[in-house]
């Protein structure tokens, strides 16, 4: 071989050869149509549940019971672009698999046409993602649904997700995304449904009036265009600034995104949440000398207090949790009776699993458990302590208008906070789906039954333990009966929680 | 009796690794482990620590039959295998604290601070333990060994990523820990470490045996060079 090897050409035989036997007209015109009618099946299904809610909140408002749609608009869509932001922080939004930081970095190439197709394509995610979620959130809460609204729901969904991920792509380009800046978006994550939930607490009236209904009209066309042009702008200044993404970062991205897409192919949300979560790292000026400690149950009980406390991400996601459980009240349907009691639950597993950090962590290093001189059960029952804690603000937050001056419904979702607590240990302690089990068809293919079945360890618990918080809320009053009902299934909870598996 | 194994067969899958195990450790006793890779001496580690079932035979901690869940077989051994495990979000020094406090060990800040300079980590105490280079992370690990009361120590071939003085004060270390009355199970590939230590060596393999120390050294020492 002699002269210098042209790149363009190698990667051209590289990509024919990896391409296999050519394809013919009709198998690529077989997936083109699975391809399509499962995004038909999706769209058709979504719009459906969104139609059949909205149908539910305007029968409500009918009846009397008118809510805030514009501020629970306005919270969903700012929600949706402070998350797209947070996701592409964390995981790039730009990076490359394994084998091509391997390969094609080292390289005396230019890096930034091997980095264009990772650009287009996290910029193609987060605008389909945000403008999906737009468009349901649209169909779900406006009164009149068009054409144009959905059309204008679209537009502002894509170009949220575009500017966000462009934004984000801009300052991974940089250099790697400062600590405090990832954090600050896990704050302003958890701080967008507390705004919302404060305005809503102070200013009722002057919330319920918050009305968007103008912009999802053709009236929006104008700014949109604007909006067009903006993110056509930043994408290509972006993908024109491709070529200074350092090395280290985008190796960081690859593991990030790789641990990511393993654990979300494998339906693990639990490894999803330690692939998006951060180690925490560097030094601490202040130290504890966690002196209230006196024994194995406190060590492991300040030990996840510690580490909540020192995340402000957490801290945030959690009172986000209740907030946003405020928030949702605004909905008639979800206000009151069993859908309340739905919210609730979701309320409290999901603070509950802020604070399961701890049991999350042992799961993959068995050896931590075995660290104190403390049985496996009694560890996992300590470690119910945290999220139930967690679960107890959230829940506070929730339903402050219930539980002020109310004896009986303090100690009612006080215990059910508890039950929540062991839920969330319950699930963080589940083990791997059996994938070899039997497999369930679906209009979306098959999934394994022991993959579902997995996923409902903790959600059960929940659901079967919170049961007498659900009735009174139900019911609108809780009854001594129920407080003692609940207090039991409380202890409950926490018992079948720190079952261990059999040897 | 400290450790007893009773004709312990260890492998995976019910496939031996290696022979047969006879051993008994009393208090103050040490046992150095030895084998080719692959003979099975982590195999065995792990099988007395109760992370694996036997395959055949049986073994004893303190009397009592081996299970690694229980709270009296964790408050009497202590371990450090390859596997790194640090209380999440915490520094270096609080989870030496952390691991001091839930042990009830007297005077803990104390007992923290020799071991984080014994091992030469003081100045690493405030980082987080993500932050430390794997040396300083093997360090911390065996710190937190040392950190705790202990009856039994098992160790698997703590030598890895120390440097010749770190290995030596381990010795030391161990030494002592015989002193104290601690047995101690060890695997290494570390002649230094044998040598040093000079405990009875375990030789693993399709017959196991028990060799001299000096013998089982010359030995590593012959097979390096």
């Amino acid at each position: 071989m002699t002269g210098a090897v042209d790149v363009r050409s190698l990667r051209r035989e590289l990509r024919a050869g990896a391409a296999g036997p050519r394809r013919t007209v009709g198998e690529i015109l077989t997936d083109v149509t699975y391809a399509a009618v499962c995004v038909a099946l999706a769209a058709v299904l979504l719009l459906g549940v969104a139609g059949a809610v909205r149908d539910a909140l305007l029968t409500a408002a009918t009846e009397g019971q008118p809510f805030a749609s514009g501020l629970v608009r306005t919270v969903l869509v700012a929600s949706l672009a402070t998350l797209t932001g947070w996701a592409a922080l964390r995981l790039g939004p730009v990076s490359v698999p394994p084998h091509v930081a391997q390969w094609w970095l080292p390289l005396p190439v230019r890096r930034r046409g091997v980095l264009v197709p990772a650009c287009l394509r996290a910029a193609l995610v987060a605008t389909v993602v945000c403008a999906v979620a737009t468009v349901v959130v649209v169909a779900t809460t406006l009164d009149v649904v068009t054409t144009t609204s959905v059309l204008v729901a679209l537009v502002t969904g894509a170009e949220v997700g575009s500017v966000t991920v462009s934004l984000a792509g801009l300052l991974q380009v940089g250099g790697r995304v400062p600590g405090g800046l990832l954090t600050a978006t896990e704050v302003l994550v958890g701080a967008v449904p507390a705004v919302g939930a404060v305005l809503l607490l102070l200013a009722p009236r002057t919330m319920m009036g918050v009305d968007d209904a103008a912009w999802w009209t053709d009236a929006a066309w104008p700014a949109l265009t604007v909006g067009a042009v903006v993110c056509a702008g930043l994408l290509a200044l972006w993908a024109s600034r491709l070529g200074r993404v350092g090395a280290a970062t985008l190796t960081s991205a690859s593991a990030s995104v790789g641990h990511a897409s393993g654990a979300t192919l494998s339906l693990d949300t639990r490894e999803l949440g330690r692939a998006m979560s951060r180690e925490r790292s560097g030094s601490r000026r202040s130290a504890t000398s966690f002196s209230a400690v006196r024994g194995p149950r406190t060590a492991v009980v300040a030990s996840e207090g510690v580490d909540l406390l020192r995340d402000p991400g957490a801290l945030a996601r959690t009172v986000a949790a209740g907030c946003a459980g405020l928030v949702a009240q605004q909905v008639p349907v979800l206000g009151g009776g069993p859908g309340l009691a739905v919210v609730l639950v979701t309320v409290g597993l999901c603070a509950a699993a802020v604070g399961a950090r701890g049991a999350r962590t042992a799961v993959v290093v068995p050896a931590l458990d075995a660290v104190l001189p403390l049985g496996s059960r009694a560890t996992r029952r300590a470690r119910c302590v945290v999220p139930g804690l967690t679960a107890t603000l959230a829940v506070s937050i929730m339903l402050s208008a219930h539980v002020v001056g109310d004896a009986a419904w303090v100690l009612l979702t006080g215990s059910a906070s508890v039950a929540f607590g062991a839920a969330a240990v319950r699930g963080a302690y589940r083990p791997l789906p059996d994938w070899s089990s039997p497999l369930l068809a679906t209009p979306f293919g098959a999934v394994s039954s022991s993959a579902v079945s997995t996923l409902l360890r903790g959600p059960d618990l929940a659901v079967l333990c919170s049961l007498p918080s659900a009735v009174a809320l139900v019911t609108g009053a809780p009854t001594w009966g129920l407080v003692v009902v609940q207090v039991l299934l409380a202890g409950g909870a926490v018992v079948v929680a720190g079952r261990s598996a059999a040897r | 009796m400290v450790l007893r194994t009773h004709g312990l067969v260890v492998g995976h899958d019910r496939s031996p690794a290696c022979g047969p195990v006879d051993v008994a450790l009393e208090r103050g006793d040490v046992l150095s482990v030895v084998g080719d890779n692959g003979a099975g001496k982590s195999t065995l580690l792990r099988t007395v620590l109760g992370l694996l079932e036997p395959v055949g035979g049986r073994v004893e901690v303190l009397g009592r039959a081996v299970d690694e869940r229980e709270a009296w077989f964790r408050a009497a051994v202590a371990s450090v295998l390859d596997t790194e495990a640090f209380i999440p979000g915490v520094t270096a020094r609080e989870h030496l604290l952390l691991v001091a406090r839930g042990h009830a060990t007297p005077g803990p800040e104390g007992v923290v601070d020799d071991l984080l300079d014994r091992f030469g980590i003081l100045d690493a105490g405030s980082r987080y333990p993500a932050s430390l280079s794997s040396g300083q992370r093997r360090r911390l690990l065996l710190a937190a060994a040392f950190a705790r009361p202990r009856e039994l120590m098992v160790l698997d071939e703590p030598e890895q990523r120390l440097d010749g003085d770190m290995r030596r004060a381990l010795a030391t270390m161990i030494r002592d820990e015989q002193a104290r009355g601690t047995a101690v199970l060890l695997a290494t590939h570390d002649p230094v470490l044998l040598r040093e230590v000079g405990a009875p060596v375990l030789v693993v393999g399709d017959r196991c045996v028990v060799v001299h120390a000096q013998d089982a050294a010359d030995r590593l020492a012959g097979d390096r060079g």
